[in-house]
């Protein structure tokens, strides 16, 4: 009886060895796999970075505008490859940080360096700024370098890897050891300062638009409530929820409910954001009727003069933007944006802070071609329908003064909007309009 | 027969527990489907912001979509959604766990549409979860439920 019973366990115990022993096996596999890829990932960081360095040097030391053209074009394509690669890795987020800061705005730079050496040879100062660059890629290549050789990177686990914080500090653990020096040097790298959507200038951002004294709570308050009545055309109580802090400080409300939301600027008392989370699930007026509430609604607020554009339905609620109209110009940076619900007409969500950050007086001068002379420059696969003289915001803050073209492909309904410069005429962007029974949504 | 049987129990017991221990459903890694950015990014918001007020879910969607924008992090939303350490539930594959909520959906479509309650924030956190020390010396612009958000 006792026999049997030892072969039992003993059966057992094998399966339990040889099930235990399969997950082994696969565990291993998997994580051969996983640290292979990023394994990968290092080596293609440490060869992009060593490209963009190289290229930089070639881009400094050309003396023909289309080769720096075409190397700082590389440059920027190997940065951004780099950035990819390095965000890939598994290290704890704030090693990257600066690194990936660096490597964008070296991506970033290069590209609008590129597009200016094609006209105007490059001058003193940006030859310096590259010297700067070519040095800081260059040592940045030789940290990776020595990363490999001593971490043996295509050795390290996921085990190596994935702790957080390590477990004795007096331990070397070179991969990590030798980002987070990378990181603390880089912190030492001036910044860069250039019109790009990476630089510098677009964290500093203040806002234009915000005009008025402070405002107490209470007066916000007072604010929030008359305006949130305003939206949902009952009588309200909001109650004061929180500070927000920073560029757009602001008094924050809250509904008993929780479901409503407003935040009132303590500058000059403006709506910022106002929401509403409340379901919508049927239609029941038209969009016309909704679009006449949402002028009604943002007109009783003290902004200028505002023009509609660009009605969105999604989900039974409509959504609008206001934008300024200055002598004639449509302002797009100056975006407000209001969602209004389609069973009841209620105003759901106010967003105005393109507004505040953007607006101001621009006193654009006349244009220095005519429509019919912007309309002209138009490709000859299009057919010019409207023409508007509009400013719009471009990727790094900035903005252009141009005529809006909306215009037909021949032979086609595909519609594309052309923005052409006002002043110089040259061809800003294209935006192609795609078809949607839900309003206008370009790309 | 007695002791017999005890053995034969505690090793199926083991076993069991075993089994339960290594045994990970193979499944939850797999997207079933993929409709695009709306989808992965209300996975992320309903995972990332369960039981958070619904402003504080299009808040996390606000964060996710100013990465994108910002030079400190990766430049699409789905290397965003994936960098290494930056999100628990993508870690964990809680994600792909269950289905994310209409109210996710709404939010994720809010914060696409524009809306950013964060002001701009790159970084939120749940204070009464263990959390790297260096997180507090980012910028605090405001608390929304139990998140904070910073620049």
């Amino acid at each position: 009886m006792n026999r049997v019973g030892y072969i039992i366990v003993g059966i057992l115990l094998l399966a339990v060895a040889f099930f235990a022993y399969q997950q082994y096996s696969a565990r291993r596999i998997a994580e051969i796999g996983l640290s292979n890829q990023y394994t990968k990932s290092f080596y293609e960081l440490s060869a992009s970075l060593n490209s963009a360095s190289i290229n930089l040097g070639k881009a400094l030391v050309s003396s023909s505008s289309s080769q720096t053209a075409q190397s700082l074009a590389q440059v920027t394509r190997d940065s951004f490859s780099a950035q990819a690669y390095l965000t890939s890795m598994p290290l704890p987020l704030n090693m990257l940080l600066r690194t990936s800061k660096f490597l964008n705005q070296l991506g970033d730079y290069a590209l609008s360096l590129a597009r200016a050496s094609a006209a105007t040879p490059l001058t003193d100062n940006e030859k310096t700024t590259l010297r700067e660059l070519f040095d800081n890629s260059k040592s940045l290549a030789k940290q990776l370098e020595d990363i490999q050789m001593k971490a043996e990177v295509g050795r390290l686990t996921w085990n190596d890897l994935s702790t957080e914080s390590k477990q004795d500090p007096a331990k070397p653990e070179p991969f990590k050891d030798g980002f987070q020096l990378i990181s603390d040097e880089m912190d030492r790298v001036p910044s860069l300062t250039y019109d790009g959507p990476f630089s510098d200038h677009m964290e500093n951002l203040t806002p234009k638009g915000l005009v008025g004294a402070d405002i107490s709570r209470d007066e916000a308050e007072r604010k929030a409530e008359q305006v949130v009545s305003q939206a949902t055309k009952t009588k309200v109580d909001m109650h004061f929820a929180e500070e927000v802090k920073g560029k757009l400080a602001a008094y924050s409300f809250a509904s008993k409910s929780g479901t409503m939301r407003i935040d009132i600027s303590k500058k000059g008392g403006s709506v910022l954001q106002l929401f509403n989370s409340r379901n919508v699930v049927s239609t029941k007026i038209s969009v016309a009727e909704a679009e006449k509430k949402a002028a009604e609604f943002i007109k009783a607020q003290n902004w200028p003069q505002l023009e509609t554009t660009y009605p969105l339905v999604e989900d039974h609620t409509l959504l609008l933007s206001f934008v300024p109209l200055e002598n004639g110009v449509l302002i797009y940076p100056d975006q407000i944006k209001v969602e209004v619900a389609l069973d009841n007409g209620e105003i759901l969500a106010q967003d105005s802070l393109s507004y505040i950050m953007n607006h101001y007086t621009r006193n654009l001068p006349p244009p220095s071609i005519s429509a019919s002379e912007a309309e002209a420059k138009l490709s000859k696969e299009l057919k010019a329908i409207k023409t508007n003289l509009v400013v719009i915001p471009k990727t790094d803050a900035t903005e252009a003064y141009c005529y809006e073209i909306e215009a037909q492909l021949k032979d086609s309904t595909e519609n594309f909007l052309v923005y052409i410069d006002a002043l110089t005429g040259t061809e800003v962007n294209i935006l192609y309009i795609i078809p949607s029974g839900k309003g206008t949504v370009v790309m | 027969m007695r002791r017999l049987l005890k053995i034969v129990l505690a090793v199926l017991a083991l076993s069991l527990s075993a089994f339960l221990f290594f045994w990970q459903p193979s499944s939850y890694a797999s997207p079933q489907r993929y409709s695009g950015n709306i989808d992965l990014l209300a996975r992320v918001i309903a995972a990332e912001s369960e039981g958070e007020p619904f402003e504080g879910q299009v808040a996390v969607g606000s964060v996710l979509l100013n990465r994108v924008q910002s030079p400190l992090f990766p430049n699409s939303i789905a290397s965003v959604i994936y960098q290494p350490k930056a999100f628990e539930s993508v870690s964990n594959g809680l994600i792909w766990r269950r289905t994310p909520s209409n109210a996710a959906y709404t939010a994720a479509r809010a914060a696409i549409n524009g809306w950013d309650p964060t002001y701009g924030c790159i970084f939120f956190w749940n204070p009464s979860k263990k959390v790297s020390a260096w997180i507090w010396s980012r910028k605090i612009i405001r608390w929304i439920g139990n998140h904070v958000f910073a620049r």
